[in-house]
């Protein structure tokens, strides 16, 4: 979550001044009119930059006056701007934003913006990141606004504004203030923010890209590691791809994507392999919240031959829970495959995930466990697999690393006569490390290694294959 | 410098509702907590006490290092106290008005207590050194550009000293380097002022 990131920034940035915190020792006489004139004092200092002497005026009037509010909250003020505050409420809430428990941050922040007065800017950034967080995108902005006034967290509070803006379609506005904090902002937060500007441009609502790739696949048939011919079953691949989004109403609402890919090999042509494919769908959200419901249709070509075609429906979505963000996938797809000899297999599929993610959108952590039931007409080409698998994304001085490894188990559904009627029994475990370094506002590079070992109680079934590839990716947003 | 509490002690002698916070700024001064002393004068200023109050936060705001600020709150006119000019001379040349300074300490001299006399001519001293120098045109238009932004922060004082310091030093110049623009900063900087006579 973005939120605990951003806040360890700001925390580390802030000054703290030599003001006197400790606890105030009440007057034995109140004095509520000295009082006032040392309140006077102490506002006119503070508006003058001298938070030392203003802090001197406000204790003096606290002591004189135990029960003014005013005193209070402007001694607190300004001792939180130092970080010389002993404020379990807002330590509380730290630690609850630093943890993703922003219900709890809200509601002991909440007073604060309930009543007269001006909270201090660090309670407002700290708010305004949880109401963000909670999806209150109205309060969220009020609080952040007031944060933005605020040398010491303006940066911070801009990024926010800037996803607040994007959450609301207006990519335009959130590249600006991605801008000025990356303009701003020294270090972690002005490269995030730079980054999250670049994201932001490309948060368009038509937008197409186009990648050409290269590589080298060991195991282009998936050749038995047992049989002779499998240190031969390798080839250089080299390929583009070329894809367009349109989402008329932003991140929320409807879209459309549609694409194509060839991928040719070198010299193993049978596995030349094209790809076209589109997809509608609607994706709802509610602050971090999302629910995406969507119909695709892809159709693959193998060795310049008709390979498969696929309706899918699926429904995915992500919740945020106060330990983790929860998701699920459900998905059906219609396969039909058009070649003779694997017609059998072509019959529905049905896939669902759930999953539990800690982070945010440039740094998480996610473990998932996938099931897939595949139905077919012959029951020795149907299965059910099922498996755990976890991805890591990192942002990095050096750009985006992602690691993804995968478990699955697959059982078939009977005896299979071409394997000695042996009820097919596999197992794969799959990994892949991606690294991508933006080269412009528009140039992406990517570097992909990964591999896959399957294992089998059909040992002529059991392969290894490792592939690698660098691309080069162009996007440009026409709308 | 205590001699500052013994004139605030004095001044007590005519009591009057805010005389506690004089006294208590008096004794934190001399504690060396000159951000307490600040406060205590300017309540005691805001409770009904004479304007030397002010001129006790002035002092202060010497020893707090913002002289530019106690500048304007002495005023333009000399102080009555020879110790509280003294810090007005002080306020001056910190807030690099030279000629201020050396006037304050001119026209006081021979009242002061032997040591703050000690001081304030090894002051003047060093004020003569420092304007014996040839005065550079950018000087001049250093002076010029801060009178200007004084009065647009609304520190009509300092902005009429510093054009003042700037006609002063341009006068000493052959070409009298933007002598016309330091008078008009004068007469604008009179103007916001409300003052009617020119400063010392």
């Amino acid at each position: 979550m973005i939120a605990a990131w951003a806040l360890s920034l700001w925390a580390s940035a802030a000054g703290a001044g030599p003001i006197d915190c400790s606890k105030v020792e009440p007057a034995r006489s109140p004095d509520p009119a000295a009082a006032q004139a040392y309140l006077e004092v102490g506002d006119a200092e503070s508006r003058q930059g001298r938070p030392d002497t203003a802090a001197v005026a406000f204790r003096e009037a606290v002591r004189l006056d135990p029960a003014s509010p005013a005193a209070r909250a402007r001694l607190l003020n300004l001792c939180r701007e130092s970080g010389e505050a002993a404020d379990e409420d807002f330590d509380r809430a730290t630690r609850a934003v630093e943890e993703g428990r922003y219900e709890e941050a809200i509601a002991a922040l909440g007073p604060r913006f309930a009543g007269e007065g001006r909270p201090d800017a660090a309670a407002a950034l700290l708010y305004g990141i949880s109401l963000y967080e909670r999806g209150d995108d109205a309060r969220a902005k009020q609080a952040l606004q007031l944060a933005a006034q605020s040398p010491g967290t303006a940066d911070a509070a801009s990024v926010f504004l800037g996803l607040l803006a994007l959450r609301a379609g207006s990519s335009d506005q959130a590249a600006a203030l991605f801008d000025r904090a990356g303009g701003g902002a020294q270090g972690e937060l002005a490269r995030t923010a730079r980054d999250l500007a670049a994201l932001a441009r490309r948060d368009v609502r038509l937008a197409v890209s186009a990648e050409v790739e290269g590589g080298y696949d060991s195991n282009v048939d998936q050749a038995p590691d047992r049989t002779p011919v499998a240190g031969l079953s390798g080839d250089l691949l080299y390929g583009a791809t070329a894809s367009a989004l349109l989402r008329p109403f932003g991140e929320t609402g409807p879209y459309a994507v549609a694409g194509a890919r060839l991928r040719n090999l070198r010299e193993i042509g049978d596995y030349d392999l094209a790809w076209a494919g589109g997809a509608a769908g609607y994706r709802f959200t509610h602050g971090r919240d999302e629910l995406r419901v969507e119909y695709a249709f892809d159709a693959i070509w193998l060795g310049y031959q008709p390979f498969s075609t696929a309706h899918q429906l699926q429904l995915d979505g992500a919740l945020d829970l106060p330990f983790a963000r929860a998701g699920a996938l459900v998905s059906a797809r219609a396969e039909r495959y058009s070649a003779p000899q694997i017609q059998k297999y072509s019959g529905p599929t049905f896939d669902g995930e759930v999953s539990l993610a800690w982070g945010g959108s440039a740094t998480e952590l996610k473990l998932r466990y996938r099931g897939q039931g595949h139905r077919s007409e012959e029951a020795e080409v149907r299965w059910l697999d099922h498996g755990p698998g976890v991805r890591a994304m990192a942002a990095l001085l050096w750009g985006r690393l992602v690691v993804d490894a995968q478990v699955t188990i697959r059982t078939y559904g009977a005896e299979d006569p071409g394997f000695g009627d042996v009820v097919r029994q596999d197992a794969y475990l799959d990994g892949v490390v991606s690294l991508e370094q933006d080269l412009g506002k528009q140039l992406t590079v990517s570097l992909c290694v990964g591999g896959r070992k399957a294992f089998s109680n059909v040992g002529t079934l059991e392969y290894t294959r490792l592939y690698g590839g660098l691309g080069l990716i162009f996007t440009a947003g026409l709308w | 410098m205590s001699k500052l509490l013994t004139v605030i002690v004095a001044s007590l002698l005519a009591a009057g509702p805010a005389d506690g916070h004089l006294l208590q700024g008096a004794r934190a001064f001399r504690a060396g907590r000159y951000a307490e002393a600040l406060v205590e004068f300017k309540v005691a200023e805001k409770l009904g006490a004479g304007p030397d109050a002010r001129a006790y936060a002035a002092a202060a705001l010497v020893k707090l290092d913002r002289p530019e600020e106690a500048v304007e709150l002495f005023g333009p006119k000399p102080a009555s106290d020879p110790v509280l000019e003294f810090y007005r001379a002080l306020a001056c040349y910190q807030a690099r008005l030279f000629t201020c300074a050396d006037r304050a300490l001119e026209g006081a001299m021979g009242r002061f207590g032997r040591r703050v006399e000690e001081e304030a001519r090894a002051l003047r001293a060093q004020i003569k050194r420092t304007l014996s120098a040839e005065i550079q045109p950018e000087a001049v238009d250093w002076y010029l550009r801060h009178g200007e932004e004084a009065l647009q922060a609304g520190q009509p004082v300092l902005g009429l000293l510093y054009a003042a310091e700037a006609r002063a030093l341009g006068g000493r110049r052959k070409d009298c380097h933007r002598c016309a623009d330091a008078d008009a900063l004068q007469t604008k900087a009179k103007a916001a002022a409300g003052a009617g006579e020119a400063p010392r």
